[in-house]
């Protein structure tokens, strides 16, 4: 699967001196890159190419570089994702457990496949490996909270739970 | 001037008391992460709102977990000077009656009752140490497991915490890894090397700083002992990396945890915290002269990232891929000084070792294998979760006795061990011991740990499958035969496992892995044929069935294109 180039990209309004403050504690701090990423993920819900360049600069390395870091891991988006974030599990337990049913539930149910987000820009699919609750799978992570022994009619009851709060929101 | 550990061990004992003996009324739940996925903080918010609504002081306190992850989450409630009952599974609708019943009119809910945690005893209710999963085991490293609350310092002083470090600083250096070494502790993230002789090759190196480096990447499907170690008791971890730092003479600590394990993470940082507050890391710790820092850094999510020289270059800003060895880390580790990277498990028996001497350690286990073994139990059995037992322990009363059997009487089929490098262990094969030792040769391996047990209705094709294609995807992509051999891998078994096989899948597969184990350059392309090999032994003719006769025995796989 190719990834976007962040470089073509035109970003999102990042607070660059923002941005900058908050991830000073890593200043000059090369081995920091990932926590400096995740930081920018937890501020951006991706890490922006601009915000990619702030952190080269904090950390005093090139923006390849921290590129060539971010790239490596899954985890790191370089395109917003939707409003909700599901990752689903499928290690060896939720496999057994059912992670293969449940992920094509969702699916079938958001209409696209693992690794896509809805057109409204509500859901993103995902997998992920492996967050723990080994022993009551299947589990996923929905906008980073563990849910465990999520059955197929389970992730739909908490898809239509979510999209009922949206349109009561209008 | 810090206070010395006597003056806070003093002050602990009331905090620790206030919340086991009482008296009044005192409530508690089990917050890990198993307990959260679970809807502990909707239950944990229940619980708050009924006793305020009732007027009761009680703080809720959040342990870490039994173990018990298949009844959690757990609330235990008490009165007086009784100690608390369990409750378990808990439900917030379920609260209202509990603290009704059990608080306001002093009569615990028997019929939700799992046990009594404490001093004293209830009548018509055990123990929860005798509740068929725990019975068994014998709890070394999760001894404050779901009893304390593992943000609180004082809580960890008062079940005895810190006595290993303050023996440990009145000891020489050298003296403290010969301990170690008398324990017989073995590493427990796969290797089982001596950890005493591995603390020797970084002390004994000339180059400064040093560092000692927690390696807390549990990417393992199936094994979550690493996370619930940090979770339940991060104390120990640290207070074990103290004693390593001055065993070996480093400068500093670093501990890296997933950013994925968001509980494991903030509370390893709060024990730091806590820790620098009360003198207990930082400049002459406890008035010695030994100084330490242990810095938690986060990290992304990579499985290869658990191997030793992958998480070095993550720690120094690069992507987590292995480097060649030799130099070992002992020589050149971090930022090219000598290192040392231990297991988060192998770390969490040093306390207690130093604290109550080897022979706690050895009176434990098998004659080559001392100590206990730290597994996690998964898939179909009925009861599951983090299990501590004697090494040696038989497999079968693993599945039986502590996993209460498998799921609607089925059969067990194979146990998938130690994560996807691990083994397959067939289930004819269940009276080997859970060891170093005994499992050679059977397929099936200690490992890190995880066990998944399957039973007779699964594919063990289709497992393999998943296998490969997590290993497929974790590859780091820096040497060829790994990259290359994982790809190939996965496709054959996509052709197995959807009726395209070509009759030579088998020749195929065994000369990748005949690539793989001896030209990939870490741990992650070496063990990947482990447990394919396993399978092809154990179960070939299912593999025959895919393959010729275009047929999976147990109808799992589909046997169609995807």
């Amino acid at each position: 699967m190719s990834r976007p180039s962040p470089i073509e990209r035109p970003g999102a309004a990042v607070d660059t001196a923002g941005l900058a403050a908050s991830l000073s504690q890593y200043r000059g701090q090369r081995g920091a890159a990932v926590p400096a990423l995740e930081a920018v993920q937890a501020r951006y819900g991706y890490v922006p190419y601009q915000a990619l360049v702030v952190v080269a600069e904090t950390l005093g390395v090139l923006p390849a570089e921290v590129f060539g870091v971010a790239s490596f891991y899954e985890e790191f988006r370089f395109a917003p994702p939707g409003a909700h974030v599901i990752a689903v599990c499928t290690g060896t337990s939720c496999h057994l457990a059912g992670a293969q049913q449940l992920l094509a539930a969702l699916e079938g149910e958001l209409g696209i496949k693992t690794g896509q987000t809805t057109a409204d820009g509500q859901f993103t699919l995902t997998q992920v490996s492996c967050p723990g609750p080994c022993a009551i799978g299947p589990v996923l992570m929905m906008d980073g909270e563990p849910q465990a022994r999520v059955t197929p009619d389970a992730a739909r009851r908490m898809l239509a739970t979510l999209r009922s709060a949206r349109s009561a929101q209008g | 001037m810090a206070d010395s550990l006597q003056t806070m061990r003093q002050r602990a004992q009331t905090v620790w008391d206030a919340y086991w003996k009482g008296p009044g009324p005192r409530a508690a739940i089990n917050f890990d992460t198993n307990g959260w996925a679970q809807g502990a903080p909707a239950v944990q918010r229940a619980l708050e709102q009924e006793l305020k609504r009732r007027g009761i002081q009680a703080p809720v306190v959040r342990v870490g977990g039994l173990g018990l992850c298949y009844l959690e989450p757990l609330v235990y409630l008490a009165n007086g000077s009784q100690p608390f009952v369990v409750y378990g599974p808990v439900r917030p609708e379920d609260v209202p009656a509990l603290v009704e019943s059990h608080l306001a009119k002093g009569q615990p809910v028997r019929e939700k009752a799992l046990g009594t945690l404490g001093e004293g005893s209830l009548p018509g209710l055990p123990s929860i140490w005798e509740h068929p999963f725990l019975k068994p085991q014998v709890r070394l490293a999760t001894r404050n497991f779901g009893v304390s609350d593992p943000e609180s310092l004082d809580h960890y002083l008062a079940r005895g915490g810190f006595a290993g470090l303050e023996r440990a600083l009145t000891m020489a250096p050298k003296a403290v890894i010969d301990t170690v070494g008398a324990a017989g502790l073995r590493g427990r993230g796969g290797a089982a090397f001596s950890t005493a002789q591995k603390w020797h090759f970084c002390a004994n190196a000339k180059a400064t700083p040093k560092y000692v480096v927690c390696n807390a990447e549990e990417g393992d499907s199936g094994s979550f002992m690493d996370r619930a170690l940090i979770e339940s008791d991060p104390f120990q971890l640290m207070e074990s990396l103290v004693i390593a730092g001055y065993a070996m003479g480093c400068a500093a600590a670093y501990v890296s945890i997933r950013s994925l394990f968001e509980l494991a993470l903030r509370r390893a940082r709060v024990a730091v915290a806590q820790m620098v507050e009360r003198g207990l890391l930082g400049k002459s710790i406890l008035g010695s002269s030994f100084s330490f820092e242990i810095i938690v850094q986060e990290s992304g999510e990579s499985y290869v990232a658990g191997e030793e020289t992958a998480l070095l270059a993550e720690l120094e800003g690069d992507r987590a891929q292995p480097r060649a060895r030799p130099p070992f880390p002992a020589q050149e580790g971090l930022w090219r000084r000598p290192t040392n990277v231990n297991n988060v498990k192998t770390l969490s028996y040093v306390p207690a070792i130093l604290a109550q001497g080897p022979e706690a350690f050895t009176k434990v286990g098998t004659e080559k294998s001392k100590g206990t073994a730290l597994v996690t139990l998964s898939g179909d059995v009925n009861r599951t979760g983090l299990v501590e037992v004697p090494m040696g322990y038989k497999v079968r009363d693993l599945v039986y006795e502590v996993g209460g059997g498998l799921l609607a009487g089925r059969q067990p089929k194979v146990l998938q061990m130690g994560g996807p490098l691990g083994g397959f262990l067939p289930g004819t094969m269940l009276d080997n011991g859970l060891d170093f030792e005994s499992l050679q040769g059977t397929g099936g391996t200690l490992g890190s740990g995880g066990i998944v047990v399957a039973g007779d209705r699964r594919c063990v094709v289709d497992l393999m499958r998943c296998i490969i294609g997590f290993t497929q995807k974790e590859s780091c992509g820096k040497c060829v035969p790994c990259r290359v051999g994982q790809t190939q891998l996965l496709e054959v078994y996509n052709r197995i496992a959807s009726g395209r096989a070509r009759p030579y899948e088998l020749e195929t597969i065994q000369q990748l892995c005949g690539t793989m184990a001896p030209g990939s350059l870490c741990g992650h392309g070496q063990l990947t044929p482990n447990p394919i090999n396993a399978t092809i032994r154990h179960f070939k003719a299912e593999y025959d069935a895919h393959i010729h006769d275009k047929q999976c025995p147990t109808g799992v796989c589909a046997m169609r294109p995807d």
